[in-house]
């Protein structure tokens, strides 16, 4: 029995924090035009053009699964990470992302939402990697993208990968 | 039931800080980069790029004609070529595209072997060519690769004229024409 009731307490215990780790939820969009980045290239005999940036056409979303949550739990922390899952690229073709703005909150109910990191250009890799933190649900996040590493020598063709933001609950 | 209560709090111990950290979403975007394909060609310095041949009479009688300054070799041919997967090699032609090259007179190129920075599989000279309204090879083996911008870079080339057949020269004139240079897939 006592066992039982410990056994109990923490199974209760377990359920609350796992639903509270379902609260937030993270949407990607924007243009997917990307491949209309070319490289520039002006004159015979040379490279490209050591790099391609993006604008930002790319935003990235992170939300409350449940609109309740906003009013009941608005200040909720969270980091996003971000990796590479290649679908047909050259490995040294080099993927860098930053941040070019805060995005917009999603509530009134939180004053105080709030992001962090990632305003400098940072590789992505197929490992994930922190890329930014914040409070609160935050929309349209604005992503940079900044394309590096290729050469002429590469021949033409088409390259491409996936990009995974995944959001944790940071207790 | 001891025995099983106890192993179900000892995992419910392993499992909770995974299932705390755990809790997390993703959101997937596909990126996708493309290279054109290029062929690109130069001939350097590029302010002038004209040559001059003087054909000249021998300084006594019976003496052959001399050619001033039979050769020359101020000009660099600079290229950028990105193939697609599916193609091997380029190579580039030269051509006399304007006027033609005057009756009794042949006029030929080379292409010196690749010099200067550059990257990737640059071409192989194809010897000395004779030039003629014709397109003919004076570089092959292109890949995917780039010579370098401007003069020493890429491969030099080196023009000469011979007279072939004196009964063919002409009286005294002044001879123009253009030498056009494509790379092109093989």
């Amino acid at each position: 029995m006592k066992y039982k009731s410990i056994y109990l307490s923490f199974l209760l215990l377990f359920v609350h924090l796992y639903l509270a780790g379902q609260q937030m939820s993270v949407v990607v969009n924007g243009d997917a035009g990307l491949s209309g980045f070319l490289p520039s290239l002006t004159e015979a005999g040379n490279d490209y053009e050591p790099s391609v940036e993006s604008e930002s056409s790319l935003f990235v979303s992170v939300l409350y699964a449940d609109y309740f949550d906003y009013v009941f739990s608005p200040n909720k922390k969270w980091r996003v990470f971000v990796h590479k899952s290649d679908v047909g690229w050259n490995s040294d073709i080099k993927l860098e992302a930053r941040r070019t703005g805060s995005g917009t909150r999603v509530s009134w109910f939180s004053s105080n939402a709030n992001i962090h990191d990632g305003t400098n250009y940072r590789e992505i890799t197929n490992n994930p990697s922190f890329f930014f933190r914040g409070k609160h649900g935050i929309s349209t996040i604005p992503i940079s993208l900044k394309f590096s590493g290729f050469s002429v020598i590469m021949g033409a063709g088409d390259f491409e990968t996936t990009l995974v933001f995944t959001v944790y609950d940071d207790w | 039931m001891n025995t099983f209560s106890k192993y179900g709090c000892v995992l419910v111990f392993i499992l909770f800080p995974f299932i705390v950290w755990g809790q997390w979403d993703t959101g997937q975007f596909s990126v996708s980069f493309s290279l054109p394909e290029v062929a690109l060609v130069d001939v350097e310095p590029g302010v002038d790029n004209s040559i001059h041949f003087t054909i000249l009479p021998g300084a006594e009688s019976g003496n052959s004609l001399t050619v001033g300054s039979s050769s020359n070799n101020s000009l660099w041919l600079n290229y950028t070529s990105a193939l697609p997967a599916n193609q091997h090699s380029r190579k580039i032609t030269a051509e006399v595209s304007q006027g033609t090259v005057p009756s009794g007179l042949k006029l030929f190129l080379e292409a010196s072997r690749f010099s200067g920075n550059g990257a990737g599989k640059r071409g192989q000279p194809a010897g000395r060519v004779e030039l003629s309204n014709q397109p003919r090879p004076v570089v092959t083996g292109i890949g995917n690769c780039y010579t370098g911008n401007g003069v020493r870079a890429g491969h030099q080339l080196t023009f000469s004229v011979e007279v072939a057949d004196y009964s063919e020269i002409e009286s005294a004139g002044e001879y123009n024409f253009v030498i056009l240079y494509t790379l092109t897939d093989n």
